[in-house]
C-alpha cells in the first residue's frame, strides 16, 4: 500500500490540510517544531486503525473547527481506494465511520482495509513502522545493557511484543513468588507462616492429651472416693462390733473354756447301746460254717489220687498230629509200590525190543550188550547226523550237475527247432521274390519308388509349362491384332477431337459473328486448339504402348518353349530308366511301395531267425560244461564214501534206508534209560517216606517211655508230698511204675521197629537212622509194607490215649463240684466276718473292748454341752441385733486366733485399743475425701477451659488457607514457569529461523549507514544479547558503541524488519519521525541516502522533521521535500523549493557537538586514487561546500536483499573526509578508526 | 404383629477434625461462622433428636479423629451424648477408621446410653421400650477394612425391624441378600441412596461439606418406623456452609450484557437454592479469548473483588473463594497460523500437547529457589491432569502476553497474607 493523497478535514490542529500527489518512494515533510508533524502521523495512524480513547482525547475535537477525520487516497493492490474516516463525537467507538471506496466508486467494508494493512495491527504498526524521535531518544537516555536488551527486543521484535520483555516480566513474576532471596519470596514466607501454625495446632493437639490425662486423673480420684466411702462404713460398722465385743467378753470367754473341755474330753457322742449285743450274736454262727467245710475236702482228695493213676502218655499225644498226616500218605505208598512195578516190566519189554533191532541191524553180541549197558559200540559203521551231513554235499554235487545238465540239452533242443522254422519262413518269402537277402530286394525297390516319383513331378510341370504357352500364343494373337486404337481409347479421342473442333469453329463464328465479341472468340477458338491437341498426343501414347506389350509377349514365349524341351528330354530320361510296364504311373508308385512295406515287414522274421540260431549255439556250450561236472561230482561222491568205510556202489537211497535204522536203534536205547531213571526216582519217593514213618515210629516209641518215667516220678513225687493232701500209698506208685497200665500197642511197636523195648536207647538208635538213610534210600515194596505195619499201630496207640484222656476229664468234672461247695461254705463264714469288723468299724473301733470304753465318755460330754448352752444364750442376749453375731464371733474367733493367749489374758484391753484405732482411721479417711472433692471441683474446671478452647479448630482453617494460598503461588509459578520454557522453544526457532535473515539484512543497512566501518549485527544463539562486528573482524557488544552508532544499529533494524514484512506481502508505509537528528551531516547524508535507496525499492517512506539541513539534505539527494502549511489555515504541503525557505526559524538543536561538527572546517588534501567530486551549490550560502568522496571498496553488502538502484549509480558511499578534525571528534567510537583516505595522504 | 412405632436418626462422618477447605482468603466476617460450622452441624443433629424425640441415634462412623481434634472434640461429644442420656435417647455408634473403639481413651468413660460397637465383629442390641423389644440394631466398627462385608451381619430372623450400622464401602447386592431392614452406612461425606426399597440402604453423608468436591446439602437421615414396620425416611439439612462450583460459558455469558450481569444472577440463584445458608463458591467462567479485554489476572482479580464486595459481605454471605478461566476449547485457528512469536507460541504449546512428555520444572526450580526436596515437592508438577491444566494456564497467560496485553503477573497472588512483609 502506498498513500497518494492526504486530505484532514478536522484532526488537532488540523483543519482542511491536504497532501496530494505523494511519491511512491519517499517523501520528507518539513516542518518547525510544533507545526504539527506528529499529529499528523496520528493522522495516519487514526486513519489505519481508528479513533483510539488516547488520540480521541488528544486530538478530538478539532483545535480549529472542521469535521473531525478525513480522507486519505492509497495504491494498493487491485488498484486504488479511498480511505474516509470520520469520529463521530457522541459515540465512543473507535472504528468511527469508515468507508473504504475502490476506483470504481464502489464502497467496500473495513476488510479491504485489513487487507491493504496486511493484517498487520497497531501494535506491530507503531512497534515496527513508525520510527520516532522518542524512540530513539529514549533508546539513548538508557544504560548500556538496557540499550542492548532494547535492540535486541528490536531485532527479535517482528511482532506486536518482544520475547525479551515477556520473558522479564514472567521471571520477575516468579522472583516474587519465590524469592531473589529466601525472605523476600512470598511461598517462602507463606511457608514459614504454615510452619509456625503447625507448630500451634502441635502444640494445641497436645491440650487434647492434657484433656484425657485429666479425665484419667479424674476417673481414678473417683474410684479412690468410692473405695474411702466404702471403706468408712465398713470401719464404722467395725467399731460397733468392737463395742460389743467389748461388752460380752467375759461370757465368751467362759463359754470358750467350757468349749475347750468339751474339745479336750473328745467324747464319742454317736456310739449306740445295742452294738456290744450284735457282736455276740455273729460269733455263734461263724462256729457252725466251719464244720462243714471241713467234709467237703476229704472227698476232693479222693477224686484226686484216682486221676493221677491214669497211665496218660503226653508225648504220644503231643505227635498225635504227626501220626495223623503219616496215615495220609498210606495210599500214596500204595500207588507207589505199583508204579515200580509197572516201570519193571516196560524195562523189560524195551530190552527185548532193543535187542531185536540191533539184530536186525547185524550188531555184534558184543554191541548187543554195550548197548543194553549203555557203553559205546565198536564195529557199527557210524551213521549218525554228522556222517550223513557230511554224505550230503557230495550228493546235492551230483544231483545238481545232473538237473543242469538235462535242462540244457532241452534247451539247445527247442532253440534248434524255433530256428529251423524261421528258417524256412524266410527262404521261402525270398525265393517268391527272386532274391537272395532282404537288403538288396529293399535297394531295389527303394530306386523304383524314387524313379516313379521324379517322373510323375516332371509330367505335372510339362503340363503347366504348356498351358502357359498356349496363353502366350493368345495373348501375342489379341496383341497382333489389336495393333489399331482399342474402342475405348478410340471414343475418348474422339471426344477431344469433336468438342475441340466444335469449340474452335464456335470461337471463330463468335470472332465472325460480332467482332465486340472478340476477345471471347479468340478464347473460345484457343480452347478448341488445345482440345484438339490433348486428343492427338493421348492418341500418340496409346499407339506406342500397344506395340512394346507385343515384343514383351513374344519373348516370353520363346523362353516358355525351351524350357518344354528341357522337360520333355528329363521325362525321357526316366522313362528309360524305369522297367517296362503297361499301367499308368500312378498304378506303379502303389505297387512299388506295397512291396516296399512287405519287404519291410519280412525284417523282424530274419532278425528272429539269427537269434534263435545264437541261442541254440549257447545252449549246447552248457551242456557240454555240465556233463563235465557231473562226472567229477560223481567221482568226488565215491571218494567220499570210502572215506567213511561205505561200499563205493553205495547209492545215496540205500544210505538213507540204514541211516533210519540206526536212528531207530538209538530211540529205543534212549527209552530205555528214560524209563529206569523213572524207576529209580519212584523207590527213592518210597523210599524216603518209609524212612520217614521208621523216624515217626520211633519217636512215638521215645515219648511213650518219657511220659511213663515222667508219671512215674510225678506220682512219687505225691506220695511224699504229706499225709494231709494225698493218701497216695508206696504200693499204687510201684503199681505205677511197674506198668500196671502197659498196653499192648507200644510193644508192638517197638517190635516192628526190630529193637528190644527194654534196650531202648535214643541216641544209638538215631545214628542207626542216619546211617540207614545214607547207605540207601532207596525202598522196594516190603519195605513199603513194613511202613504200613508202623503207621497202623501208632494209629492203635494214640487212639487209646484218648481214651484215658477222656476219663481223666470226668474225674475233674467231680472235683470242680465239690469245691464249688466248698466256696459257697467259705464265703459264708467270710461274710460274717465283715459284718463283725462292720459293726466295730461303723463305731469307728478296732476291738469291743474300746467300744465299751467309749460309751462312758459320752455320758460325761452331754453334762458339759448343758453347760455350754447357758452361756450363750448369755452372750445372745447382750449382741442382741446390734451386730452381727457372726461379725463378733469372727472378730473373737479372730482374735483369738491372732492373740492367742493375750485375748484371755488381756482381752478386754486389746479390744478397746482396736476400737480407738478404728475410730482414729475413719476420721483420717473422711478428711481424705473432702480433699478429693475438692480435687475433682478444680479438674473439672480445667477440662472445660481446655474443651471450650477453639484455636486449634481455628488454627486448622488457618492452615488449610495458607496450604491453598502455597498451592496457588505455585500453581501460579509453575504456569509462569511453563509459560517461559515454552518461550525460550519459541526463542529458539525463531533465533535458528528467523533471526538471521532480519539481521543478515539489518547488518547490511548498518554497514551502509556506518559507511563500512561496521559490518554485522549478529547475537549469540540463546543469548539476550547483540554484537556488532567492526569491519576489522572485531566483536563488538552494543554497550562499548556510541549512541549514534547505536541509532543507526537501531535503524539498520527497523529497516530490515520493513523489508522482512514486504518480503511477506506486507508493504505499509514507513513513517519516521525525525530520526537522524542525532547523526552528524556526514552520517546523515549518508543515512538519507540509505533511506533514499530503500524507499527505491518500493518500499514508501514518509519522514517528518523540524531540522532544515536535515531536510536539505534529502532535499539534495533528490528526495521529494513537502512543506507543511500553517497550522489552523486550511491548504496544501507544498513541494519544497528552496526559495520556500526564505527566513528559516533558527532550530534549537539537541544535540550542538553535531552542530559543531557541521560548522567545522577544514582543508583536506586530496587522495590521488579517490576521484572527488564537488557537490551541487547548496540552497544555504552559509553551509561549508562539501565533497563527495567515491570510495573504491564499497563495503561488502548482503546482495540477496539489497538492489541497489539504478537511477542512482553516480551516488557512492560518502565519506566526509573535510570536516573530519581529530579535535573536534564526536564521541562515536566508529570516528576513532583512522580513515583510508587520510592514511594515503600522508596526514594520519 | 404389631408393634409400637419408633424413630430414629443416621447420621455420620462428623469429621470434627477437619476445617473447611479450599478456601484462600479467610474473611474476618465469616471466620467464626467456618472454625465453627462443622460444630455447629454435628451440634444441629443432636438437637433435632431432642426436637424429633428419636428413641435412638444411629452413628456410623468417623465422627471425630481424637488426636486431631483435640480437648475439644471428645469434651463435645461427651456433652451431646450426656444431653442425649438425660432424655434416654439411646446412641448406637460403629467407630470408623479415625474413631475405632481402641482409639477412644479408655479413662473417659462414655456415658451409659451410647453403645460402641466393637471392631472384631458384629455385635446386636435390642432396643427395648418398657421392655418390649423394637428393635434390633446389628453393627460393627471399622476393623480397617475398606468394604463392608454384609455376610457378617447375617443372623437368624426374628420379629423385630433390624438395622445394621457400619462404616465402609458397600456393594448393594450384597446387602440386599442379608435380612437387614435399613442399612446404615457411613463413610462418604456425600449423602449417598444405594437402594429406596427395602431394604433400604443409604449413606448418610457429612452433616457439614468441606470441600469444593463436596456440593451441594449436606445433613442426617430422621427414619420414622410406623406399627406396620412402614418407614418414612427424610433428609434433613443441617449445614452451616454450602460449597458450590459454578460454570459459566458462552451461553450464559451470551444470556447478559456482561460477566458481572451473569454473575450477579448465578448467585441470586444460587442464595435462593441454598435457603438462607452462607455459599462458598468457585467460579469457572470461559471467555470469549478472541474477542474479550478481560483475561489477564488482574481483571480477573477485579471480579474476585467485585464478587466479594457485592455478595460476600452480607448475611448469608455468597463468598467467592475462587475465579478461574476455563480454557477455551479451541483458540482461533488464525493465531495459531499466524507469522508471529503469537503463533509460534501457540504451535509450540500444541507440540507440548501432543508430546504428552513431563514438564520438567527441575532446572528452574534448581535456580531459582535453593532446589530442597520441599521446594521441589512444592513446585514439581506431580501428575498427567495437573500437567495438562498448567499447560492450559500457560496458553492462556502466554496468549494474553503475546498479544501485547498489559498483565499484572502477580495480581493472582498479591492479595495472599505472604505477599506484605
Amino acid at each position: 500500500m502506498k498513500i497518494k493523497d492526504i486530505q484532514i478535514d478536522g484532526f488537532g490542529v488540523w483543519s482542511g490540510m491536504t497532501v496530494h500527489s505523494m511519491p511512491d518512494t519517499m517523501t520528507v515533510f518539513y516542518g518547525p517544531n510544533e507545526a504539527g508533524k506528529t499529529t499528523l502521523m496520528n493522522f495516519l495512524r487514526t486513519m489505519f486503525y481508528g479513533f483510539t480513547p488516547d488520540r480521541r482525547t488528544r486530538y478530538l475535537p478539532p483545535v480549529y473547527g472542521g469535521k473531525p477525520g478525513g480522507a486519505i487516497r492509497v495504491t494498493g493492490p487491485g488498484g486504488g481506494y479511498e480511505i474516509t474516516r470520520r469520529a463521530q463525537m457522541d459515540q465512543g467507538g473507535t472504528a468511527g465511520a469508515l468507508t473504504v471506496t475502490g476506483s470504481d466508486g464502489l464502497q467496500q467494508g473495513a476488510h479491504r482495509l485489513t487487507m491493504l494493512l496486511g493484517q498487520v495491527d497497531e501494535s506491530i504498526f507503531t512497534n515496527v513502522f513508525a520510527i520516532g524521535l522518542r524512540e530513539l531518544q529514549e533508546l539513548s537516555t538508557l544504560d548500556d545493557t538496557a540499550a542492548a536488551d532494547e535492540l535486541y527486543k528490536l531485532s527479535s521484535g517482528l511482532d506486536r511484543v518482544s520475547l525479551v520483555d515477556v520473558t522479564r516480566q514472567l521471571k520477575t513474576g516468579r522472583q516474587t513468588i519465590v524469592g531473589p532471596t529466601l525472605e523476600e519470596g512470598q511461598m517462602q514466607r507463606l511457608m514459614t507462616m504454615r510452619e509456625r501454625l503447625k507448630d500451634e495446632i502441635d502444640t494445641l493437639a497436645m491440650q487434647g492429651k492434657r484433656w484425657a490425662e485429666l479425665a484419667a486423673l479424674r476417673n481414678t480420684q473417683n474410684l479412690e472416693l468410692e473405695e474411702l466411702k466404702e471403706r468408712i462404713t465398713q470401719w464404722e460398722l467395725e467399731s460397733k462390733t468392737y463395742e460389743v465385743a467389748i461388752q460380752v467378753s467375759p461370757n465368751w470367754v467362759k463359754r470358750c473354756e467350757i468349749e475347750h473341755s468339751i474339745a479336750a474330753l473328745n467324747a464319742r457322742t454317736d456310739v449306740p447301746e445295742s452294738a456290744a449285743e450284735k457282736l455276740e450274736e455273729l460269733n455263734a454262727k461263724r462256729a457252725e460254717r466251719e464244720d462243714n467245710l471241713e467234709e467237703l475236702r476229704d472227698k476232693r482228695r479222693g477224686l484226686r489220687l484216682e486221676a493221677r493213676r491214669l497211665p496218660l502218655r503226653r508225648g504220644v499225644l503231643e505227635l498225635s498230629n504227626k501220626i495223623e498226616a503219616a496215615a495220609e500218605q498210606t495210599p500214596w505208598i500204595n500207588s507207589l509200590q505199583k508204579n515200580i512195578q509197572r516201570v519193571e516190566s516196560q524195562i523189560e519189554q524195551t530190552k527185548r525190543q532193543l535187542v531185536e533191532d540191533s539184530q536186525r541191524l547185524d550188531v555184534s553180541e558184543e554191541d548187543q550188550q554195550a548197548l543194553l549197558e549203555d557203553r559205546e559200540l565198536r564195529s557199527m559203521p557210524d551213521l549218525s547226523r554228522q556222517t550223513i551231513n557230511a554224505l550230503a554235499e557230495p550228493a546235492s554235487e551230483v544231483r545238481i550237475w545232473s538237473t543242469r545238465f538235462k535242462q540244457a540239452k532241452q534247451q539247445a533242443a527247442t532253440d534248434k527247432k524255433q530256428m529251423e522254422q524261421l528258417e524256412a519262413e524266410l527262404d521261402e518269402a525270398l525265393e517268391s521274390r527272386g532274391g537272395n537277402d532282404i537288403d538288396s530286394l529293399m535297394a531295389k525297390n527303394n530306386d523304383s519308388v524314387s524313379l516313379l516319383r521324379r517322373r510323375i513331378l516332371v509330367q505335372e510341370t510339362l503340363d503347366q509349362q504348356n498351358s502357359r504357352r498356349e496363353q502366350l500364343e493368345d495373348q501375342v494373337v489379341s496383341l497382333q491384332v489389336d495393333d489399331a486404337l482399342p474402342v475405348s481409347h478410340s471414343m475418348l479421342m474422339a471426344l477431344f477431337f469433336i468438342s475441340g473442333g466444335t469449340l474452335l469453329l464456335w470461337g471463330f463464328s463468335t470472332m465472325w459473328n460480332d467482332p465486340e465479341a472478340m476477345q471471347n472468340g479468340v478464347l473460345t477458338s484457343g480452347f478448341g486448339v488445345l482440345l484438339l491437341f490433348a486428343g492427338l498426343m493421348f492418341g500418340s501414347n496409346v499407339e506406342r504402348g500397344t506395340a512394346s506389350e507385343l515384343d514383351n509377349a513374344e519373348e516370353q514365349l520363346l523362353a516358355l518353349k525351351k524350357e518344354i524341351r528341357n522337360t520333355e528330354a528329363e521325362r525321357d530320361e526316366c522313362e528309360r530308366r524305369l522297367p517296362p510296364y503297361t499301367g499308368s504311373l500312378e498304378s506303379r508308385l502303389r505297387d512299388a511301395q506295397s512291396e516296399l512295406d512287405e519287404l519291410q515287414d519280412l525284417l523282424p522274421v530274419q532278425h528272429n531267425y539269427i537269434a534263435a540260431k545264437d541261442r541254440y549255439q549257447a545252449a549246447r556250450k552248457r551242456a557240454s560244461q555240465a556233463h563235465g561236472s557231473v562226472k567229477a561230482a560223481k567221482t568226488h561222491w565215491q571218494t567220499m564214501l570210502r572215506q567213511l568205510g561205505l561200499a563205493e556202489s553205495l547209492s545215496p537211497r540205500n544210505l538213507r534206508v540204514m541211516a533210519e535204522g540206526y536212528d531207530s536203534l538209538m530211540q529205543t536205547r534212549r527209552h530205555l534209560y528214560s524209563l529206569e531213571e523213572e524207576l529209580d526216582n519212584r523207590k527213592l519217593e518210597l523210599g524216603a517216606i518209609t524212612q520217614r514213618i521208621d523216624s515217626l515210629a520211633q519217636q512215638t516209641l521215645a515219648a511213650s517211655i518219657a511220659s511213663d518215667l515222667r508219671n512215674a516220678s510225678k506220682n512219687r513225687d505225691l506220695s511224699y508230698e504229706g499225709d494231709a493232701t494225698s493218701n497216695l500209698s508206696d504200693a499204687d506208685y510201684q503199681g505205677v511204675v511197674a506198668g500196671d497200665y502197659e498196653d499192648d500197642d507200644v510193644t508192638a511197636l517197638a517190635e516192628s521197629l526190630d529193637t528190644p523195648v527194654a534196650d531202648q536207647n535214643p541216641g544209638l538208635r538215631s545214628e542207626a537212622a542216619v546211617n540207614g538213610h545214607y547207605v540207601s534210600v532207596k525202598a522196594d515194596v516190603a519195605a513199603g509194607n513194613r511202613a504200613l505195619d508202623q503207621l497202623a499201630k501208632m494209629n492203635s496207640l494214640v487212639a487209646s490215649q484218648e481214651q484215658f484222656v477222656h476219663q481223666k476229664r470226668a474225674l475233674k468234672d467231680q472235683d470242680h463240684q465239690l469245691a464249688k461247695q466248698s466256696a459257697v461254705v467259705q464265703k459264708a463264714i467270710d461274710k460274717l466276718d465283715r459284718v463283725h469288723s462292720a459293726v466295730l468299724t461303723e463305731h469307728g473301733f478296732e476291738t469291743e473292748e474300746q467300744l465299751v470304753a467309749a460309751l462312758d465318755i459320752k455320758h460325761q460330754h452331754e453334762q458339759l454341752e448343758a453347760q455350754l448352752r447357758e452361756y450363750s444364750e448369755r452372750i445372745q442376749a447382750v449382741i442382741a441385733g446390734t451386730v452381727p453375731y457372726e461379725t463378733v464371733d469372727r472378730l473373737m474367733s479372730g482374735e483369738e486366733a491372732e492373740a492367742g493367749v493375750q485375748l484371755r489374758s488381756t482381752g478386754h484391753e486389746y479390744l478397746e485399743t482396736r476400737w480407738t484405732a478404728i475410730g482414729q482411721r475413719t476420721q483420717q479417711a473422711q478428711e481424705r475425701v473432702d480433699q478429693l472433692h475438692l480435687r475433682q471441683g478444680e479438674l473439672g474446671q480445667e477440662m472445660k477451659s481446655l474443651a471450650s478452647n477453639t484455636r486449634l479448630a481455628e488454627a486448622r482453617l488457618e492452615l488449610s488457607c495458607l496450604e491453598n494460598q502455597i498451592k496457588a503461588c505455585a500453581e501460579h509459578w509453575q504456569s509462569l514457569a511453563l509459560t517461559t520454557g515454552l518461550l525460550d522453544r519459541v526463542c529458539d526457532v525463531y533465533e535458528a529461523e528467523r533471526q538471521p535473515e532480519t539481521l543478515r539484512e539489518a547488518s547490511a543497512f548498518l554497514t551502509q549507514l556506518t559507511e563500512g566501518k561496521y559490518v554485522r549485527i549478529w547475537t549469540p544463539l540463546g543469548k539476550n544479547q547483540l554484537r556488532i562486528d567492526h569491519a576489522n573482524g572485531q566483536a563488538l557488544p552494543l554497550e562499548v558503541l556510541s549512541r549514534g552508532t547505536r541509532e543507526a544499529v537501531f535503524i539498520a533494524l527497523r529497516l530490515s524488519l520493513a523489508a522482512a514484512y514486504a518480503r511477506r506481502g506486507v508493504t505499509i508505509p514507513l513513517v519516521l519521525d525525525d530520526v537522524l537528528v542525532n547523526f552528524d551531516s556526514v552520517r546523515a547524508e549518508s543515512a538519507a541516502k540509505v533511506l533514499r535507496d530503500f524507499a527505491s525499492l518500493g518500499h514508501q517512506v514518509v519522514m517528518f522533521t523540524c531540522h532544515e539541513h536535515i531536510m536539505k539534505i534529502f532535499y539534495e539527494i533528490g528526495v521529494q521535500v513537502r512543506v507543511l502549511p500553517q497550522q489552523g489555515e486550511a491548504g496544501e504541503a507544498e513541494i519544497y523549493y528552496p526559495e520556500m525557505v526564505a527566513e528559516p526559524e533558527p532550530i534549537e538543536e539537541p544535540e550542538p557537538e553535531i552542530e559543531l561538527d557541521l560548522d567545522v572546517e577544514e582543508e583536506v588534501p586530496e587522495p590521488e586514487p579517490i576521484k572527488v567530486e564537488i557537490n551541487p551549490p547548496s540552497p544555504n550560502p552559509s553551509r561549508p561546500v562539501r565533497r563527495l568522496v567515491v570510495v573504491d571498496q564499497q563495503p561488502e553488502i548482503d546482495w540477496l536483499w539489497y538492489e541497489r538502484n539504478p537511477d542512482s549509480v553516480d551516488w557512492g558511499w560518502v565519506e566526509a573526509s573535510e570536516q573530519v578534525d581529530e579535535d573536534t571528534l564526536p564521541p562515536d567510537l566508529w570516528r576513532n578508526r583512522p580513515l583510508p583516505v587520510f592514511e594515503q595522504d600522508g596526514q594520519m | 404383629m404389631a408393634k409400637e412405632s419408633f424413630r430414629f436418626i443416621h447420621a455420620s462422618d462428623f469429621h470434627l477434625e477437619r476445617p473447611m477447605h479450599d478456601i484462600s482468603d479467610l474473611p474476618d466476617h465469616l471466620k467464626e461462622a467456618l472454625v465453627e460450622a462443622p460444630w455447629r452441624a454435628a451440634e444441629s443433629v443432636f438437637e433435632h433428636a431432642i426436637l424429633e424425640n428419636v428413641d435412638f441415634i444411629v452413628l456410623a462412623g468417623d465422627l471425630l479423629n481424637l488426636s486431631a481434634a483435640g480437648a475439644q472434640g471428645a469434651a463435645f461429644l461427651l456433652d451431646q451424648f450426656e444431653n442425649l442420656r438425660q432424655r434416654d435417647i439411646q446412641v448406637f455408634w460403629a467407630g470408623g477408621e479415625l474413631d475405632a473403639p481402641e482409639l477412644w481413651p479408655e479413662p473417659v468413660r462414655l456415658p451409659d446410653n451410647v453403645h460402641m460397637f466393637s471392631s472384631d465383629e458384629v455385635e446386636a442390641v435390642v432396643y427395648r421400650r418398657n421392655q418390649v423389644p423394637l428393635a434390633t440394631i446389628l453393627g460393627r466398627s471399622s476393623d480397617g477394612s475398606e468394604t463392608v462385608k454384609a455376610v457378617e451381619f447375617a443372623r437368624e430372623p426374628d420379629e423385630n425391624y433390624v438395622i445394621a450400622v457400619a462404616h465402609g464401602r458397600a456393594d448393594s447386592e450384597t446387602l440386599r441378600s442379608e435380612r437387614v431392614d435399613y442399612w446404615a452406612l457411613g463413610g462418604k461425606h456425600q449423602a449417598e441412596i444405594l437402594q429406596t426399597e427395602e431394604p433400604i440402604i443409604r449413606y448418610c453423608g457429612s452433616p457439614q461439606a468441606r470441600e469444593l468436591s463436596e456440593e451441594g446439602a449436606h445433613g442426617f437421615v430422621l427414619v420414622d418406623v410406623d406399627a406396620q414396620r412402614c418407614i418414612q425416611v427424610h433428609s434433613i439439612d443441617v449445614d452451616v456452609f454450602r460449597y458450590s462450583e459454578q460454570d459459566i460459558d458462552a451461553d450464559d455469558m451470551a444470556m447478559g450484557r456482561d460477566v458481572r450481569q451473569v454473575l450477579a444472577k448465578r448467585v441470586a440463584r444460587l442464595q435462593s437454592e441454598a435457603s438462607g445458608r452462607n455459599l462458598l463458591v468457585k467460579w469457572r467462567v470461559q471467555i470469549d479469548v478472541e474477542n474479550a479485554s478481560m483475561v489477564g489476572p488482574s481483571a480477573l482479580e477485579e471480579l474476585l473483588t467485585w464478587l466479594r464486595r457485592e455478595f460476600g459481605q452480607g448475611s448469608p454471605a455468597c463468598w467467592s473463594t475462587e475465579i478461574e478461566i476455563l480454557p477455551p476449547k479451541a483458540l482461533p485457528a488464525k493465531w495459531k497460523e499466524e507469522d508471529t512469536i503469537l503463533g509460534d507460541f501457540l504451535r509450540i504449546a500444541a507440540e507440548q500437547r501432543k508430546e504428552d512428555k513431563p514438564l520438567n520444572l527441575k532446572p528452574m526450580i534448581d535456580a531459582e529457589t535453593p532446589g530442597t526436596n520441599v521446594w521441589q515437592a512444592a513446585l514439581s508438577i506431580s501428575n498427567t491432569s495437573s500437567q495438562s491444566m498448567t499447560l492450559d494456564k500457560s496458553t492462556l497467560l502466554g496468549v494474553d502476553l503475546l498479544r501485547g496485553h498489559q498483565v499484572d503477573l502477580m495480581a493472582t497472588t498479591r492479595r495472599f497474607g505472604g505477599s506484605e512483609k
